[in-house]
């Protein structure tokens, strides 16, 4: 049991630190990459036009057809 | 990519101070043409109407090919190419004169060289992973080169039917919703260049449109430029493609809105779409490059906004050190919980299986998740490296 919860100990310790670790890797040696790659322009000019929240599925069957 | 540039023997455009006859370069801090010798400015339109270049729709150029990458290179002032503005290569050799269309909008540089090197030395010198001698890292090459663009104007519409799931509480629920939206894409970026990766110019995004003037040959004095091997009618299905992802987006976006999902599939759409116009345009980008273990590597700065785009290399030891220790000092902890925790379910049933199945999928899904960070890394390096230019000019 003592040499089990060493084990799993080590191993958590070992994945948390790798994910954080190459996590900050990312953020400081990856340049560019983690900020916006255009603009979100379309949600300025969003027009929605029909808006129908819990229709029936046999309406959407016929309807796609 | 094909980069043009005016030489002083004759060929080309030069232009020159009236006082002096220095060189005069377009100062991106002024917005304004400044001479090399006696600092006199000149404004932009003034310089084109002491000279004939603006006459037709094209513009004369010298073009370089690099014999190292096979990029070709597109000077437009005063001086030659000597080196690769991709690679860094001093392997350019004059191939012709050249005439290319000009464009129909420009964004000036407004980040001056010395900025871009500054923003660069800053980043750097933030890196906890750097190797020591890249910290004190010195530019070889620092290129502005003007990327050529197409912009596009898309009308687009779409009705979409959407299946949202709902988990409240041990309860799943399926609803079955209708959307149908229209919008106006207004200048959305490609880069019209087979040299330049999609990807690193993606990464340059975005560009303040908003802030495009009409193009005066001018604008090139002291850069290179591209010309467009890529028409607008190649690029039109990935405009289309890049409105339909903001759309879904948004609209996605405006379902969130409407409820609590756990999970969105759009399972059926109907879009469409009619490109109202097409914009010829050149976007300002630094090219930065510096060597480290015998390895160009090349940083692209928006030459408009200042942001930074590649990969830089990395320090191994320095990486796993930083791992040892923080799994050093975590280890205790976590097995003293571990220990714990076993001896306190010792006497269930079952309990130890359930009890290993959380932590052990846990630590799987930390793992995998570091593993994509570093590929991420990596992907991002081979944009930077010459190595990766290379392969892009490959391509033409």
């Amino acid at each position: 049991m003592f040499i089990v919860a060493i084990i799993l100990g080590f191993l958590l310790a070992l994945s948390i630190a790798m994910y954080w670790e190459t996590k900050e890797l990312i953020k400081s040696n990856d340049l560019g990459n983690s900020e916006a790659g255009y603009y979100d322009f379309a949600d300025r000019s969003l027009n929605i036009t029909a808006r129908r929240n819990h229709i029936n599925k046999s309406e959407i069957s016929c309807n796609v057809r | 990519m094909n980069n043009i540039k005016m030489n002083a023997a004759g060929t080309g455009v030069q232009m020159k101070c009236t006082a002096c006859g220095g060189a005069l370069f377009f100062d991106p801090l002024s917005g304004q043409m400044k001479c090399t010798y006696c600092g006199r400015d000149y404004s932009t339109s003034e310089v084109n109407a002491e000279n004939e270049f603006d006459t037709d729709d094209t513009i004369e150029c010298n073009v370089y090919i690099c014999r190292s990458c096979g990029a070709e290179l597109n000077v437009n002032d005063n001086e030659c190419s000597t080196f690769c503005a991709y690679c860094g290569q001093p392997t350019v050799v004059f191939d012709r004169v050249a005439r290319m269309k000009k464009p129909q909008f420009i964004i000036p540089f407004s980040v001056t060289k010395e900025q871009a090197v500054m923003s660069l030395r800053q980043k750097v010198s933030a890196s906890m992973y750097l190797p020591d001698n890249v910290k004190r890292f010195t530019i070889d090459k620092v290129v502005g080169i003007y990327i050529p663009y197409w912009l596009y104007d898309i009308e687009y519409s779409d009705s979409q039917y959407i299946e949202g799931t709902i988990d409240r509480s041990d309860n799943k629920t399926v609803y079955y919703y209708f959307r149908a939206a229209d919008t106006f894409f207004k200048n959305i970026t490609l880069d019209a260049s087979l040299q330049l990766d999609d990807r690193s110019s993606r990464l340059l995004e975005p560009y303040q449109t908003e802030q495009l003037i009409p193009f005066e040959t001018s604008y090139l004095s002291g850069f290179y430029s591209d010309r467009y091997d890529i028409s607008k009618e190649d690029l039109t299905g990935r405009a289309v493609e890049r409105a339909g992802e903001r759309f879904d987006a948004a609209l996605i976006k405006d379902m969130h809105a409407a409820d609590d999902f756990t999970g969105l599939y759009v399972f059926h759409k109907n879009p469409k779409y009619n490109v109202t116009d097409v914009k010829y345009a050149f976007l300002p980008a630094w090219f930065l490059s510096f060597r480290h273990e015998n390895k160009t590597y090349t940083m692209m700065v928006n030459g408009q906004t200042g942001k930074i785009v590649g990969g830089l290399p990395m320090d191994m030891k320095k990486l796993w050190t930083n791992i040892a220790i923080h799994t050093a000092f975590l280890a205790i902890p976590a097995s003293f919980l571990f220990y714990l925790l076993f001896y306190s379910i010792r006497d269930t049933n079952n309990g130890y299986f359930a009890f290993l199945s959380f932590p052990l999928f846990g630590i799987i899904t930390l793992l995998a998740k570091a593993k994509r960070n570093l590929k991420d890394l990596k992907k991002s390096q081979s944009l930077t490296s010459a190595c990766g230019l290379n392969n892009y000019s490959n391509q033409r």
